[in-house]
């Protein structure tokens, strides 16, 4: 079930209004959201609901035994098994075909041939975002973090809360598992919240995702023969379609979680207004860095130890992160990319000099600070590249083109979608302080202007309405 | 919670209510705009006599009815029958058409014969024309679009014919067309895509009843022709054996319906029923599938139609 679907405008108001009625039970709430979750996800196909129904069952038992036992060897092996279920689920699904494939072509190098390696096999939407969800809990409990919950329909609906379920963000445990176990009051104030932050995920989604898609989707097909101007503005343009695609599905994930009264934690906090590469990465995809940084990075030692073992590190944090995305080589040259950029400052221990907003006291940003954004936005448009190419090779081509001689030339893209993306930027960047861009001060502005806005982005989304496309991060 | 509830319910209010109307009045009124794009009549000015049959349905006739053959075959100058009929045309988009085409062209036209196939009065039908469906509860719209082969999304139903709309009034009246070589008549080699599917899946007659505007725009089209003096034959095309038994099997309950209905628009308009016309032995001589006929049932078709308008009073 797409959020931009006639199917979860229905949906929602429905286990709504239910759920609320029995605001008095949550274990009655709890079940409905469960039911909820299922529907939600065997919308799109039943039988893979046996993987996320078999992985909460794991990870529910396993946790609950890893906190009796005492022996730590013990204790480790429960933990392996949780980790081995759900990776080598992801493994199998996300990365058979792949393994299979290198591991026929390094055979035909050597002059062997091995055919029918690869699998008939669909990848279960959202597997990576689930899988890494309940492998916290399970990693939290024998890290003696969080202590397991014995309410079975608590955890199962964690694991399944359909907001956040097939794309993120990635929860953990210690934040929303407590949601789920205390009373939750309906609020109005964070209903109405969830409300506008819904409107403005579709705006990103509808408007500036799907415009910009039909538009970048032309040139990487045409890629070789277009000009190094085009070429430029397709990756801006793959820019904003991956950003309004990714934050838009994150925006509506947050604003369906507060209409039922939970929280979710910030996924994206304007990314394109970093300073640099280090800053782009405590913005961009917050609940995914923030997993690999607690569960692969620190315990790789982070960024203690030598030089070459902060490099190691970077490197490692950066390419299992790109291949996390997605089974091929160009999400791991993506990643090896971002870690190029991040080295240097890491090494120069220039890595955390941005943890404030941009321009933090006015609007204005210092001519400084607006070529640090200008620059780290190149340097990530052109990452971009290699995530959005079918291979290395065309996304090779596809950067060289780019610096030809015709760089400087007039692009040939469809001009309506200039001043929508000028727009767009100038209220990211007015609310840049804001959790999302639909934050209006309740208290200083009247209802009549406030429901003008809200209609004004209401017709955009209708007028603007470009070709469907499905959220990208479902592939992963 | 109260106060949200009643909120969200004056906020969704306007823009419903808004888009209520608009949509009605939007999407009737671009159902032409759409049909015409995808089908340009420019070289209707271009013919070499006036027209004097015209051949109006959806595919049944397109593929069915030969306009040369029936040209000739009435002793008519070549092009003087015209076949009008489109693949999953409505009869609002056939009224629509009549509308569009300039009034003068029906000056020389004394006959007219229309295909009347039951399943494209059924809201069922929707699905081949996304504008129409406007005119489905959200219930009946949301089963449709999850049954449907090719999937409809809410973006479709608005941007689409939105973005066709624009592209129609600055490009689509500017192509010109050549003359076809069958004056608009199809001849069909492949098997048609959409029609694998059971007979009564069709209909689907609980969920999606007939649809009472295809039956208000076919007495508006009847009624077109009488003000101008033209004669309308109703034609059912002939159909094969097994389609046939399936129909008969499946929706007796459905085809009466639909009978009562057509009754109380037509009137005393002659209505041919040929759906039996083909004998079992020349049946995988002549179809395409169950309900089309391929070239050679098009020309045979043509010739025996013509020869049963002789017998007519």
């Amino acid at each position: 079930m797409l959020f931009n679907s006639l199917e979860f405008a229905l949906f929602v108001p429905i286990v709504f209004a239910l759920y609320w009625v029995f605001y008095k039970s949550v274990k009655v709430q709890n079940s409905i959201l469960l039911l909820a979750g299922y529907v939600f996800y065997g919308w799109w196909d039943y039988r893979f609901l046996s993987l996320i129904i078999l992985s909460s069952f794991i990870d529910y038992f396993v946790s609950l035994r890893i906190a009796k036992v005492q022996s730590v060897h013990s204790r480790k092996g429960l933990l392996a098994i949780s980790i081995l279920f759900n990776l080598g689920m992801l493994g199998f699904f996300k990365y058979f075909n792949f393994f299979a494939q290198e591991f026929s072509k390094a055979f035909t190098f050597f002059g062997a041939s091995i055919e029918g390696l690869a699998l008939d096999i669909i990848l279960p939407v959202g597997i990576s975002f689930y899988t890494f969800q309940t492998m916290s809990y399970t990693i939290d409990v024998f890290r003696r973090k969080i202590e397991p919950t014995r309410d079975i329909i608590a955890f199962f609906s964690f694991v399944n809360f359909f907001p956040q379920l097939v794309a993120g963000p990635i929860e953990r445990a210690s934040h929303l598992l407590p949601q789920f176990i205390r009373p939750r009051a309906f609020s109005y104030q964070k209903s109405a919240d969830g409300m506008r932050q819904i409107l403005w995920g579709l705006f990103k989604k509808i408007v500036i995702a799907d415009n910009c898609a039909v538009i970048v989707n032309d040139i990487f097909a045409n890629y070789e023969t277009q000009s190094g101007s085009t070429l430029f503005i397709g990756a801006i343009f793959f820019a904003f379609q991956i950003y309004g695609d990714f934050s838009g599905y994150s925006d509506i994930a947050i604003g369906t979680s507060q209409l039922f009264g939970f929280n979710l934690k910030k996924n994206f906090n304007f990314p394109y207004f970093s300073r640099d590469i280090a800053e782009f990465w405590r913005r961009w995809h917050i609940s995914l860095s923030s997993w690999f940084k607690d569960y692969v990075y620190i315990p790789l030692g982070g960024s203690r130890g030598s030089r070459y073992l902060r490099i190691r590190n970077t490197l490692i944090i950066f390419v299992v992160s790109g291949f996390w995305h997605g089974a091929n080589w160009t999400f791991i040259f993506w990643g090896l990319l971002n870690a190029l950029y991040f080295i240097p400052l890491l090494l120069l221990g220039n890595n955390r000099s941005h943890t404030n907003n941009v321009a933090e006291d006015g609007n204005i940003p210092t001519f400084k600070e607006f070529r640090q954004i200008l620059l780290t936005f190149v340097l990530t448009c052109i990452a971009w590249v290699f995530f959005r190419a079918e291979t290395v090779d065309i996304a090779m081509k596809y950067v060289k083109n780019i610096f030809s001689s015709d760089l400087f030339t007039i692009p040939n893209v469809p001009f309506f979608i200039i001043p929508i993306l000028m727009g767009f930027i100038l209220v990211e960047w007015f609310q840049r302080k804001n959790e999302h861009g639909l934050v209006l001060n309740t208290e200083k502005t009247s209802k009549f202007f406030r429901w003008g806005i809200y209609y004004g982005v209401v017709f955009l989304i209708l007028w603007y309405s470009g070709e469907p496309q499905e959220f990208i991060y479902f592939k992963f | 919670m109260r106060k949200f509830i009643v909120s969200s319910l004056l906020f969704a209010f306007v823009p419903l209510l808004l888009s209520f109307f608009f949509l009605k009045f939007y999407m009737q009124e671009n159902i032409k705009h759409v049909d015409l794009y995808d089908f340009n009549y420019s070289w209707l000015e271009k013919l070499p006599h006036s027209p004097k049959v015209l051949l109006l349905g959806s595919s049944t006739i397109k593929y069915g009815l030969n306009a040369n053959i029936v040209s000739e075959d009435l002793g008519y100058e070549e092009g003087q029958v015209i076949n009008l009929a489109k693949n999953s045309r409505t009869a609002i988009q056939t009224y629509q058409l009549l509308q569009d085409l300039p009034q003068g062209f029906f000056d020389s036209v004394s006959l007219v014969v229309m295909g009347i196939d039951s399943w494209t009065y059924s809201q069922k039908y929707y699905e081949h024309n996304t504008v129409l469906m406007y005119d489905l509860n959200p219930f009946q719209s949301l089963y449709l679009r999850n049954t449907s082969e090719k999937e409809i999304t809410f973006n479709e139903l608005i941007g689409v014919p939105l973005y066709k709309r624009i592209l129609c009034d600055t490009e689509a009246f500017d192509r010109e067309l050549d003359i076809p070589e069958f004056y608009g008549s199809g001849r069909l080699e492949k098997k048609p895509k959409n029609f694998d599917e059971s007979v009564n899946e069709w209909f689907i007659h609980n969920i999606f009843s007939f649809s009472e505007i295809q039956f208000k725009h076919l007495k508006e089209i009847l009624n077109f022709f009488k003000k101008r003096r033209v004669k309308v034959i109703l034609v059912n095309t002939p159909k094969r054996s097994d389609w046939r038994n399936d129909f008969k099997g499946n929706c007796e309950e459905v085809q009466n319906d639909f009978i009562d209905r057509l009754n109380e628009v037509i009137g005393s308009t002659r209505y041919l029923i040929h759906t039996d016309m083909v004998s079992k032995d020349s049946e995988a001589l002549f179809f395409n599938d169950g309900i089309h006929f391929n070239t050679i049932g098009q020309d045979w078709y043509s010739r025996e139609f013509v020869k049963g308008m002789a017998e007519i009073p």
